[in-house]
């Protein structure tokens, strides 16, 4: 009898906690300890209340019972119509056997007692499973949605950002357009004048229109070069780093010397590689433009104000240094100059995106790095790209 | 119920003219089957074909026994499926079960019969097949003829049962650490074979081969050891590399042995179903004997004593039998078993379904 009860033991162990899925280990159980204890009909109930249990297997029988007990024993042992009925209370729910004519129903009762603990472990370890599971996929979801957010806002602060640099950009080419239309304006009106005086000479008319021609012209290829540059680039373009940062002189020069701002490029070696080639000039603009807010704010400057623009490469990588002369920027906020909607700007109202956006920019859309610090007269930006070079 | 024997299918067709009997047919698997020959006739029949069956205390491996019976059986035609008969087979008090004895799908079908049947009912049968042990179709009725099915055949007379099967405890307990419902692959974590052709090897003196598996394996079937103390019976009846395939399923984490035979204690636990089988004073109609196929292998020509021990039990009430693979029987009270190498014996009551 000793080796039969320890058969059952066993086999009745055994079959707990098989299964990390739920209904699957419950129905091991009931279906194992109903086919080695000789029960007619095993149950479980998810919750202590429930009068219809989640799973039953055996004889359909139909019973009543008092479930008030169940909250407090190890295990009931009763009797209803021919049947003994056990009661194994878990946790928060419970497994019921029946058996008919059982021979050792006391014992039986003890021994499923035992199992008390190891069920309640088991259901324990499913649910947990079951709620490592469902957080598994929410958190997929709530991913996805977080990061289609992100992308929204990096589109939205990248629309914000373009806008300013478009009013940088109008400012640019008003300085731009100065020059050419005071020559044109000279121009017509010399030719007015001789056209009133009767003294219109062909050949210097020829040369006037010629003259106008060329300033207009000029108007034209500056236009040209606005309207590039805010072209989206859906490609990667061929290009080098002269051109860049002659693309870039071009653009600010007139307005920086307007403010008494000298632009100068160091010579560097002219690399050629692929690029998105409008974001990474978008990015050194704003650079500029925070340095030209810079050199103006600090009314301190005793020498001439100077962003300075150059370049090196190595092996792997191509860098962009914009220096200014401006004093450098306060080692407390250094840390925070690229978070978004961040400003010291104190007359202009600065949007506090220019930084963030170079920064996001030359990261997510170039592959770089951007980093700042403070060199011997003012402040370094330094832009590190990864070249794919031009074979 | 008076039970008649036919050498031949023909034969039975020839002589039977009540078509609207419910005729069962216990076909030996040697008889000339041509199923037909049923279909063309009038004749409502249902039954199985079996390695061999009993008719006045003869095993035959020819002929078949014809059954006259008063309710129409239900044929379940693929048993991997769900019993959609319930409700028929909730009225059923007591019943026959034929199933194809090497179908992968008797355990769960078992189990959902016994969830189909009320709590009173009293249910044996067995296994129908052949000695190839090649799956074929061994179960019929008038439209069908069906493997991996199972065919119920209700019985208005009160059963009573014995099972019995004799085999010996010889070495144990052992565990099943692994098994895949009818394959034992391993036994306190070593190959199953392994283990078993020890224990086998060192009782018998005899070596095992490539060819004589099954010759030395059938005086050593595997037990599983239950609380009640009842051991079920596995008859490893093939090996799969170094797994032993049963007949019937065993399942993960049983406790084992090795049991061994005797011819006179095989003899004498038939004789004791006979006596469970006819323990109450009822009158008894007919004895109804199911015994596994490999008793009649291991005792060889001493079968003859097992069915004349059984007949001495039974004294004038006739008995008819099928041997099959693999043995059916519950008593209501708990679940169905299916055994191996067992003798089940049902006797019905006075021939109240009997014409």
């Amino acid at each position: 009898m000793l080796l039969n009860q320890l058969t059952l033991a066993y086999e009745c162990l055994s079959a707990i906690g098989n299964s990390l899925e739920l209904d699957s280990m419950i129905l091991e159980i009931l279906s194992s300890f109903s086919r080695k204890t000789g029960a007619i009909n095993a149950r479980y109930y998810a919750n202590k209340e429930d009068d219809i249990p989640m799973f039953s297997i055996g004889k359909n029988i139909a019973f009543k019972f008092d479930k008030t007990q169940i909250q407090t024993q190890k295990y009931l042992l009763f009797q209803v119509n021919t049947f003994d009925i056990i009661v194994l209370p878990l946790k928060s729910s419970y497994l019921l056997f029946a058996y008919k004519n059982h021979n050792d129903i006391q014992q039986l009762a003890t021994m499923l007692g035992n199992f008390q603990a190891k069920i309640n472990l088991s259901i324990s370890a499913c649910v947990g499973v079951q709620a490592l599971n469902t957080l598994n996929d929410e958190l997929e979801d709530r991913v996805k949605i977080s990061v289609d957010k992100m992308r929204e806002k990096d589109k939205m602060l990248m629309a914000q950002s373009k806008q300013a640099v478009m009013g940088e950009m109008i400012e640019m080419i008003a300085h731009q357009w100065r020059q050419p239309l005071t020559a044109i304006g000279m121009i017509s009106n010399n030719i007015a004048m001789e056209l009133v005086l009767d003294e219109l000479d062909l050949q210097q008319l020829e040369q006037d229109l010629h003259g106008i021609n060329m300033q207009v012209n000029y108007l034209s290829n500056t236009i040209d070069d606005f309207r590039n540059f805010f072209k989206e680039s859906k490609e990667k373009e061929h290009t080098s780093s002269k051109s860049i940062l002659k693309a870039i002189n071009t653009l600010v020069y007139h307005q920086l010397k307007s403010q008494n701002i000298s632009i100068k490029m160091t010579e560097c070696e002219d690399i050629n590689f692929v690029i998105y080639k409008n974001e990474l000039m978008q990015a050194i603009l704003n650079l500029i433009s925070n340095a030209k807010d810079a050199l103006l704010e600090n009314s301190s400057i005793q020498e001439k104000k100077q962003i300075l623009l150059s370049c090196k490469c190595d092996i792997k990588d191509f860098y962009i240094f914009v220096s200014d002369n401006a004093g450098g920027i306060d080692e407390q906020i250094l840390p925070k100059i690229f978070d978004p909607y961040f400003s010291t700007k104190k007359e202009k109202n600065g949007t506090g995106l220019g930084l963030y956006m170079s920064k996001i920019i030359i990261q997510e859309h170039l592959d770089g790095e951007l980093v700042a610090f403070n060199s011997e007269k003012g402040a370094t930006f330094q832009i590190k790209i990864p070249f794919q070079e031009e074979t | 119920m008076k039970a008649s024997y036919f050498k031949t299918l023909d034969d039975f067709i020839q002589k039977t003219t009540l078509t609207k009997t419910f005729w069962l047919l216990l076909v030996a698997e040697k008889t000339l089957f041509d199923y037909t020959l049923l279909q063309k006739s009038q004749l409502q029949c249902y039954g199985g074909i079996f390695p061999e069956i009993i008719f006045e205390q003869k095993h035959l491996c020819e002929g078949l026994i014809a059954l006259p019976l008063q309710l129409k059986p239900i044929l379940l035609e693929d048993i991997s499926q769900p019993i959609t008969h319930k409700q028929t087979l909730s009225t059923i008090s007591s019943m026959m079960v034929l199933v194809d004895g090497l179908s992968s799908f008797i355990d769960p079908f078992l189990v959902s019969l016994f969830e189909a049947t009320n709590k009173e009912c009293m249910i044996f049968g067995g296994g129908a097949g052949k000695l190839t042990l090649k799956q074929e179709k061994v179960l019929f009725s008038p439209t069908h003829l069906t493997q991996d099915s199972a065919l119920i055949i209700p019985l208005e007379s009160k059963v009573e049962l014995g099972v019995s099967h004799g085999w010996e405890f010889l070495q144990g307990p052992f565990v099943a650490t692994a098994t895949k419902n009818n394959v034992l692959e391993q036994i306190n974590y070593e190959n199953a074979f392994d283990i078993y052709k020890k224990i086998v090897e060192e009782d018998s003196g005899k070596k095992f081969t490539d060819e004589n598996f099954f010759d030395l394996a059938k005086s050593y079937p595997l037990g599983i050891v239950s609380y009640s103390g009842e051991v079920v019976v596995r008859d490893p009846i093939a090996k799969d590399g170094n797994h032993l395939v049963l007949v019937g399923d065993m399942p993960e984490h049983s406790i084992i042995e090795v049991l061994k035979g005797s011819d006179t204690k095989l003899i004498q636990a038939a004789k004791n179903a006979a006596q469970q089988a006819m323990s109450s004073n009822d009158e008894k109609s007919i004895a109804i004997m199911i015994d596994c196929i490999s008793r009649v292998l291991f005792l060889e020509n001493m079968f003859a004593k097992e069915i004349n021990a059984v007949e001495e039990v039974l004294k004038d009430v006739p008995l008819v039998g099928i041997l099959t693979l693999g043995e059916i029987a519950n008593n209501a009270e708990t679940y169905i078993n299916f055994y191996n190498k067992t003798c089940v014996i049902g006797t019905l009551q006075g021939g109240k379904n009997v014409t």
